[in-house]
């Protein structure tokens, strides 16, 4: 099967660029190793910072792009020749373009690498991820079966962390812990949650607004403290152990269910796959380098990256990269396609003359 | 970072897997330890070195490492290292490669001077010399330092494969709940150095379970006993040490089990005879009926467990009445003879303690 462009990835960022080139009449296949597409956005119930629902949102991405997308596809193989890609699925179907673009996206931080936290080990600690997936199926209760009183999110969990090697700060889970928060109070009114931060980072548009209105509106009450560790009670209640980094003092905290909201980690599933590994990875684990310029230098190789592959984005962040992913993949093919005429033209001439 | 699957903790730090010799061991012995309850160390060279068959050398020329006074700011650091060389080159000496180390205290510094060395390798160069100007000692680093309870736990299942006794309860058949403490020491300091690392170590927990019990897991778990060094050793302070112990049994009370193990000399002391003051300054016992939550070392519950006498290997020496566990297992004991000594002749027994019941 012969397409301009294979997109790897049907997240948001493979949806948008497969949008964009589609529409520039470029013929284009969308790769998803999930039995549908969205990618993390399947399990999210609302997007911050408007409360928007992560199924209208992802709706309205696949509406254009749907017959493009093949699911449930396991890449088994990746090969190039000079000027074109093969990938090999499961099935052994080939699926052959001159540009290939990764969108594989990110993947949680497996929690329970912070063995101090109790992730695994505690059933009422869980992870951000968790959580959506209780919103969307609107049932939310601590293990015993019980409605929670007192709930702590922890910030920065797999995030600005040496211990386990990730030192990148994952941009988006503040602002995610927010909108839990908010979320959580509307659906509890009496509900009494604790978030623990060692900074909150709300650089994004309204965020600071939302952070805002958690504190006046809903009551939600952050403390700079740094958890040291979970234990549990015999009524399944949760210990935290924490220092108030304000007050300077170690302090103790009973809840009955603790969110991690966990950082954003570079998906290396396809790494091994791909064609001169070492050049694609930053020293972050992430794709691609990260400069400003890399969207001024000419791609000769087809390889390109979009999304939070390349580093922790919002959704916003991440189509708007496609997006302009998308149109520098769109000049890669023109050229591609200029330089293929000429060649043409040229033994043409060779052949006349 | 590798995570690997293990039986009981399904996730667990790769790091934190411990290697531990084979065989050939070089023996030194804890001070605190002879003197609180002598026979766990007698009963631990028994184990491994008539039991199990092992080689293990003990040497009368070794000294105390200092720990004690190093971490009360007593003794420097440099004397602490020039002691603890000195012990290397006696290991050395006696051809061993594998130091055997019988307290918590002294493995902690013992891996902190490893580390210091590996890290500043002039100052190993220093103490190299200051040993052999004052003894005309060389040394060997050892190969494999390992602490007593980690060769307890290495041989967990043979133990329990030679089992009289299980950690069971022979009246109901239930496991008995058993509280686990590991000594700060042991891998907090260094957690790599520890089996299972500093969070949820299995150095006790594992032998506990091979022998049949069950493990309890409780908010002040990984607290320390209470001891502190300072806290206790500092007059002044002392009131940290007795607080810090307070709060682990007020924690550890509504699990009601049926004793602890430790891994540590002072924790043992601290969990042990604190009961006794806490009886006495606010009314309060945790065990049963009256009773206290009786405190053992990992060799002692292995000694339990392979039928040696609960006299013999020194369990009078704790301050919190065993007997209800030993009635608990089924070990039939004679309480004539808990104040016997080895001859025979009876010896002069404690004061009954008026709240904590003792026999």
């Amino acid at each position: 099967m012969d397409f301009d462009c294979i997109i790897v990835g049907a997240g948001p960022s493979g949806l948008k660029a497969a949008s964009v080139l589609q529409n520039s009449g470029h013929k284009v296949c969308i790769l998803e190793k999930e039995e549908s597409p969205g990618g993390k956005l399947i399990v999210w119930h609302e997007l911050f910072p408007h409360n928007e629902s992560a199924n209208d949102i992802l709706r309205q991405m696949i509406s254009s792009v749907k017959p493009l997308i093949r699911n449930s596809i396991s890449i088994k193989k990746i090969s190039r020749t000079i000027d074109q890609f093969t990938v090999t699925d499961q099935n052994d179907n080939e699926y052959k373009a001159p540009a290939l673009l990764i969108a594989t996206g990110f993947k949680p931080f497996d929690a329970r690498l912070k063995e101090e936290y109790g992730y695994g080990i505690y059933d009422n600690v869980i992870t951000s991820v968790e959580l959506e997936t209780m919103f969307r199926n609107n049932r939310l209760t601590t293990s015993t079966g019980k409605l929670p009183e007192k709930v702590a999110f922890i910030h920065c969990v797999g995030s600005r962390d040496v211990k386990v090697g990730s030192e990148f700060c994952s941009a988006n889970c503040c602002i995610t812990g927010i909108k839990q928060a908010i979320e959580l109070k509307k659906m509890f009114p009496y509900l009494n949650i604790s978030c623990l931060y060692m900074d909150l980072r709300l650089g994004g548009r309204l965020f600071e607004y939302c952070y805002k209105t958690a504190q006046a509106d809903y009551k939600v009450q952050f403390i700079r403290g740094r958890l040291s560790e979970t234990n549990e009670n015999p009524d399944k209640t949760i210990v935290l152990r924490y220092e108030d980094t304000l007050a300077g003092r170690p302090a103790k905290m009973t809840v009955d269910l603790v969110i991690l909201l966990v950082g954003m980690q570079p998906d290396h599933s396809i790494l091994n796959l791909l064609p001169d590994i070492d050049k694609q990875v930053g020293t972050d684990g992430f794709f691609g380098t990260g400069r400003i310029d890399q969207g001024y230098r000419t791609i000769e190789d087809g390889l390109f990256f979009a999304g939070s592959c390349t580093g922790p984005k919002s959704i916003t962040q991440s189509t708007d990269e496609a997006a302009d992913v998308a149109y520098r993949l769109g000049t890669f093919l023109k050229k591609k396609l200029q330089s293929e005429t000429t060649e043409y033209n040229d033994r043409i001439r060779i052949q006349h003359s | 970072m590798i995570i690997q699957k293990t039986e009981k903790k399904p996730f667990v730090w790769k790091e934190y897997q411990k290697e531990i010799a084979d065989d050939h061991y070089y023996f030194v012995r804890s001070c605190i330890r002879q003197n609180f309850f002598p026979g766990a160390e007698e009963v631990f060279i028994r184990i491994i070195g008539k039991d199990l068959g092992k080689d293990i050398y003990h040497d009368k020329e070794h000294t105390t490492c200092t720990g004690i006074g190093y971490h009360v700011d007593l003794v420097k650091l440099e004397t602490t290292m020039t002691v603890v060389a000195r012990q290397f080159a006696l290991m050395t000496a006696a051809g061993y490669k594998n130091l055997l180390v019988s307290c918590v205290t002294s493995f902690g510094l013992y891996n902190e001077i490893l580390a210091i060395w590996e890290e500043n390798p002039e100052i190993e160069d220093k103490i190299r010399e200051y040993l052999y100007k004052a003894t005309r000692k060389t040394f060997e680093i050892p190969e494999n330092l390992v602490h007593a309870s980690d060769l307890i736990y290495k041989y967990k299942d043979e133990i329990a494969a030679r089992a009289s006794f299980k950690l069971v309860n022979s009246e109901t058949g239930e496991p008995l709940r058993v509280i686990d403490h590991i000594g700060c020491h042991y891998a907090k300091m260094f957690p790599d150095k520890g089996i299972g690392g500093a969070e949820y170590p299995r150095v006790l927990s594992g032998l506990i379970e091979s022998l049949g019990g069950k493990i309890i897991d409780y908010p002040e778990r990984r607290m320390c006993c209470g001891f502190g060094f300072r806290q206790y050793f500092l007059k002044s302070s002392r009131g940290y040490s007795l607080s810090c112990s307070y709060k682990k049994f007020k924690a550890l009370e509504p699990y009601k089990p049926d004793f602890i193990i430790t891994n540590c000399p002072g924790c043992n002391y601290f969990l042990d005879r604190w009961q006794y003051v806490i009886s006495d300054i606010k009314g309060e016992t945790y065990g049963e009926d009256g009773n206290g939550i009786p405190v053992l070392t990992y060799e002692e519950v292995a000694a339990l467990s392979l039928g040696y006498n609960p006299w013999m290997i020194g369990l009078q020496m704790h301050q919190t009445a065993v007997e209800p566990l030993l009635n608990k297992i089924g070990i039939e004991f004679s309480p004539a003879d808990k104040y016997k000594g080895y001859s025979g002749r009876q010896l002069d027994r404690p004061k009954i303690p008026e709240l904590l019941k003792a026999y």
